[in-house]
């Protein structure tokens, strides 16, 4: 209980830490906050008056501490600030193109998944034989073709010169096979790799000869021992590995012209729009935390070292 | 009655062509306590893997093997289950590995039961870890191995083993993660609830204690049989008399000369860390020339005792006197000798380098040629004249290690040697090299405290010990008889 | 498809004791796959620095020649400025793959300096550096990065920048251990015994330590390293054209793909080989170093 209790006020930390540096990094940036938004909002060549006065809208020209404060009270209640490119609230954005990336993320994760148990399964049955040999090798394979030269590949040749599927993504689940094996293969390689490893390690642990010894059957051992021995690495990376189809979105949904929020961030990168920049962050750091969070709490509950520690 | 294990002729070859066991045969009777002994990889192990039917899939394996009357070798699946935890039990070695980290004591002592689709009677558990003194073991068995100590947790992988009554125990190096005096514990505990016996081990003396009957392997063959006293007595086969002269250990003779000036002088020290007293109020002067040896269990206090008279940590209370004691002591004048050999040398740096760096420390400088005859002049010192002082310390063995790491000492010229267990990690021919080397430095005028758990060992060449016991020193004297 | 989390805590962990230089080398060129990652790196390697010696000039146009198909003036084909793929493919080497060699030189002396003064200075100045340390591992990498490059604007530079900033933090956590476990190390105890000073010892017993076990872990993060930069240039947020880069390259090939297809040929093909033998030799170098655990 206690270590729970600790767990979670560690992510805790964590969310404040991340939430000082990125609302640093939103200080930093250069250029007049003001400015960008009265461009936005169709002024060409802004006065010092106008600026003057957006500044005071905005507060600017508080303490950072106060902004901090006001940022974060904000961001907490759904607030985070209005796009510098649109004049429009961050969150509405977000609104509109938040479920074309759940459904991507969600897809691939559900594709990840499954592959990299089928390979790594396969591979841990029979070790240094063909499927084994075949599955690591495709595993390479997945894990050194980078995903947007392969969905470049994918889009060009199935969808435009084979005819298959529709070029124009449209965010729904009829249009989210491609992009989400593509978001998918490299992470199914990673974990593939590292539930054959997991179920190795499980399957060498002497503690299953004793077993053994006292008379266990292979299918006894298998699911009493060798399993749960081998569940939580497994969970563990994919926990971290949630972060790497969050962190991946934003490039497969370029290329494939997904209309989500990470592609949204691309654009918003490329025109220094930052308060969308920092708003994308804020999610994808928080959807992280909280899954590593979520995987750690499960894993001591199969592990209880890990609730004693 | 049937013989509880007959092999005959067993010979086993592993898939990469090694023949681990050559013809061996042997009758265990009922009642009968058997050691299996034999340097490492000799096939000991391999003989226990071979009657529970557990070696690993295309070995080849010839002869016979009945267990309980009922042939092992090449039986079903099914018919090596029921002999496993039935008729036969098995003691693994190390218990924190042979416990499935997941599950409760618990479940690892009721394992067999279950398996054999058997529930354990009512009370049974808390009752039979109550018999191998663990009180409260109804409770207790719900927690988790790491929750354990390992002397606990070995009785409980014993209780596993033979709750069934197994008219065959198999322990295969049981107390080898064990101190000595839990060894004998474990041991004793083992012949009261085995049927019979077959023990694996390295350990002479416990085979001496706990045996009637001895079966000595060498390179997978039986080179000798028979009962344990003679065997160890008067061994006739060349690898026994090597086992059994590595092991022996003669008690030395009391001090011929009186011990020189006090080198180091603990008086009334205490050590605390947090709540734990490490040690307390202990008093104790180690002089020239004589070689001081502290004994006590795992946790007495005793490394704590050892650090604080070498000056490498501070007493809470009392005080120690190193050398003339006015506080300056030169570099040098204390050095360790640690349990680990090969941890105790950079394994970046050529042994060259780790043998002069204490010339260097004091100042003096160096040509790389002569630091290198400093360092073949070094090793010559410990008997390693022949070694390239180019290697690294990874291509030695654990032995010539060791002597290195006591060259380096002798490097920086001290007064008092703080050798903390310093020949745990060796075999036992390495072992008496080490001592031997030891007490030629003590007899050249250095002062040496040992810190062991293995008294019988250090009575061969300390001149005295004293017993740590929960921080207390309990025993300050002139060497009692060494037990074998 | 970025950032699997190679770098992270879970896998950058301290090596077994017997990860001396020399032993780790010949264990490495004892395993096949090692042997193939070595020399495909050393062919790149070669091909990156002595091709261009006998190719075109990467950034030379000829508004004759636009997107010539692979021929035997243009082996590869040229892209829509009519300079020559080749070229700009092994020219792109030297960015992709020096910038993946800066990020990850960066990381690691960043984590060493980080984690030793840490690890040997202690006291509060630990805790700080410790918790800051904590904070960046528990965030995802590729995200932090994104908004780094979204403060410092697209370019070279500023990803090199942004991806070293935010990738250095498991290096450091293993430096401060590795550094924090060598004052208790034993040769390290019997030289102070024998008055070796603690500058000499630093430099000598733990520096060396620290680094090596850095530079096994960088290196095993390698190839994320260059799958990220070229994932970030192809989204333009890296080297900006007419700067050649394999991810630039890809995304301006990607333009005209429909027709003048052999335009994703060398980047592509540099890429992926380039992933690959990074992939094959840290695979190989982890089993060496870390025999506990198998792959």
């Amino acid at each position: 209980m206690r270590a729970v209790l600790r767990r979670f006020g560690q992510a805790l930390v964590t969310l404040g830490g991340a939430s000082v540096l990125i609302f640093g990094m939103l200080a930093v940036t250069p250029g007049d906050p003001a400015r960008r938004v009265l461009e936005a909002r169709g002024v060409r060549e802004p006065t010092p008056p106008m600026v003057a006065a957006v500044r005071a809208e905005l507060r600017l020209d508080d303490p950072l501490v106060e902004r901090f404060a006001r940022w974060a009270g904000g961001a907490l209640t759904g607030d985070l600030g209005i796009s510098w490119r649109t004049g429009r609230p961050v969150v509405e954005e977000f609104a509109t193109r938040l479920p074309a990336t759940l459904r991507l993320t969600a897809a691939a994760l559900l594709i990840a998944v499954v592959l990299a148990l089928l390979l790594g399964a396969a591979a841990a049955a029979a070790p240094g034989r063909w499927p084994d040999l075949t599955s690591r090798g495709v595993a390479l394979g997945m894990l050194v073709v980078p995903g947007f030269v392969l969905g470049v590949l994918a889009l060009d040749v199935l969808v435009v010169r084979a005819g298959l599927g529709r070029v124009i993504a449209d965010g729904t689940w009829a249009t989210v096979f491609l992009p989400a094996v593509t978001l998918a293969l490299a992470s199914a390689a990673y974990w593939s790799r590292v539930l054959r490893t997991s179920l190795l390690e499980a399957q060498s642990a002497s503690h299953l000869r004793v077993s053994a010894a006292r008379g266990s059957s292979r299918w006894r051992r298998l699911r009493v021992h060798e399993l749960p021995n081998a569940v939580p690495p497994f969970l563990t990376v994919i926990g971290l590995g949630t972060a790497g189809l969050i962190g991946g979105a934003p490039v497969v949904e370029s290329v494939f012209t997904w209309p989500g929020i990470g592609r949204h961030t691309v654009e918003a990168i490329n025109a220094r729009d930052m308060p969308v920049v920092v708003g994308f962050t804020l999610v994808a750091v928080l959807a992280y935390v909280v899954t590593s969070l979520l995987v750690d709490l499960v894993c001591a509950t199969i592990d209880p070292r890990l609730r004693t520690r | 009655m049937t013989d509880p294990l007959v092999v005959d002729a067993l010979t086993v070859t592993y898939p990469d062509g090694h023949r681990a066991l050559d013809a061996v045969s042997l009758t265990v009777g009922a009642g009968e306590r058997w050691a299996v002994v034999g340097r490492s990889g000799s096939g000991k192990t391999t003989l226990v893997r071979a009657v529970l039917g557990l070696l690993p899939p295309r070995t080849r394996v010839t002869g016979s093997i009945r267990v309980g009357g009922q042939e092992v070798l090449g039986a079903p699946e099914a018919v090596l289950r029921a002999v496993r935890g039935l008729v036969a039990g098995y003691v693994p070695q190390d218990p924190y590995a042979a416990c499935d980290p997941l599950r409760t004591v618990g479940h690892h002592v009721t394992e067999a039961w279950a398996v054999h689709r058997r529930r354990p009677p009512d009370g049974a558990v808390s009752a039979a870890l109550d018999g191998v003194g663990i009180p409260d073991g109804g409770r207790r068995a719900l927690q988790h191995p790491h929750q354990w100590s390992g002397g606990m947790l070995q009785r409980a992988t014993l209780v596993a083993a033979t709750a069934h009554a197994p008219l065959l125990t198999l322990a295969d190096e049981p107390t080898s993660a064990l101190d000595a005096e839990l060894a004998d514990d474990v041991l004793d505990l083992v012949r009261r609830t085995c049927g019979a016996l077959l023990l694996i081990s390295h350990d002479l003396a416990l085979v001496a204690r706990h045996t009637d009957s001895t079966l000595v392997l060498a390179d997978g063959a039986a080179v000798e049989t028979g009962p344990a006293a003679r065997v160890l007595r008067s061994p006739t086969a060349p690898e026994t008399r090597e086992l059994v002269a590595a092991a022996t250990v003669v008690p030395r003779a009391a001090p011929a000369a009186a011990p020189g000036a006090p080198v180091a002088r603990a008086d009334g020290v205490s050590r605390r860390y947090g709540d734990v007293t490490a040690v307390e109020d202990a008093t104790l002067t180690v002089a020239a020339g004589e070689i001081v040896g502290i004994v006590g269990r795992s946790g007495s206090g005793k490394s704590t005792l050892a650090r604080l008279i070498g000056g490498m940590e501070r007493p809470d209370t009392g005080t120690v006197r190193l050398g003339a004691g006015d506080g300056r002591l030169r570099p040098g004048f204390v050095m360790p000798i640690f349990q680990d050999p090969v941890a105790s040398l950079d394994r970046r740096w050529a042994l060259w380098r780790t043998l002069t760096e204490p010339a260097l420390a004091r100042g003096e400088r160096h040509s790389r040629r002569a630091r290198r005859a400093l360092a073949t002049e070094a090793l010559e010192r410990v008997g390693l004249g022949d070694i390239d002082v180019d290697r690294l310390p990874g291509s030695l063995s654990v032995g010539q290690a060791q002597r290195v790491a006591v060259a380096r000492a002798l490097a920086a010229r001290p007064a008092l040697l703080i050798a903390d267990e310093p020949t745990a990690s060796l075999d036992v021919a390495s072992a008496a090299a080490i001592t031997a080397l030891l007490r030629e430095i003590a007899d050249a005028g250095a002062a040496l405290l040992v810190v062991s758990h293995d008294a019988p060992r250090l009575g061969g060449y300390a001149d005295r010990v004293v017993t740590m016991d929960a921080g207390h020193l309990t025993e300050d004297g002139a060497l009692r008889d060494a037990p074998v | 498809m970025t950032a699997l989390g190679i770098l992270t805590p879970a896998t950058v962990r301290e090596v077994a004791p017997q990860a001396v230089p020399r032993a780790v080398w010949r264990a490495l060129l004892r395993r096949p796959a090692a042997r193939i990652g070595l020399a495909l790196a050393l062919l790149l390697a070669l091909v990156t620095l002595l091709g261009p010696l006998f190719t075109a000039d990467p950034d030379l146009p000829d508004y004759a020649d636009q997107l010539a198909p692979p021929g035997p003036v243009h082996w590869l084909g040229t892209d829509q400025a009519g300079r020559d793929l080749l070229a700009r493919s092994i020219a792109a080497a030297r960015t992709s793959v020096g910038a993946a060699l800066l990020v990850m030189t960066l990381c690691a002396v960043v984590g060493v300096v980080v984690g030793t003064v840490s690890g040997a200075v202690g006291g509060r100045l630990d805790t700080v550096l410790t918790r800051f340390t904590d904070i960046l591992l528990g965030l995802p990498t590729v995200v932090l990065t994104l908004a780094v490059i979204g403060v410092l604007g697209p370019g070279f530079w500023n990803l090199v920048l942004a991806m070293s900033a935010t990738t250095w933090a498991p290096l450091a956590r293993l430096a401060r251990s590795v550094a924090r476990g060598s004052a208790q190390r034993p040769d390290v105890i019997a030289a102070r015994m024998a008055g070796v000073r603690p500058l000499r010892l630093a430099l000598g017993h733990v520096l060396p330590a620290t680094a090596s076990q850095v530079l096994v872990a960088a290196t095993l993060g390698l190839a994320e390293i260059v799958l990220l930069l070229g994932s970030l240039s192809f989204l333009g947020l890296g080297a900006q054209p007419p700067t050649a880069e394999w991810g630039n390259m890809l995304s301006t090939g990607r333009e005209t793909f429909a027709y003048a297809p052999w335009q994703l040929v060398g980047p592509g093909l540099g890429l992926i080989l380039s992933i690959t033998a990074a992939t094959l030799v840290s695979d190989a170098l982890r089993d060496v170093t870390d025999p506990g655990r198998r792959t």
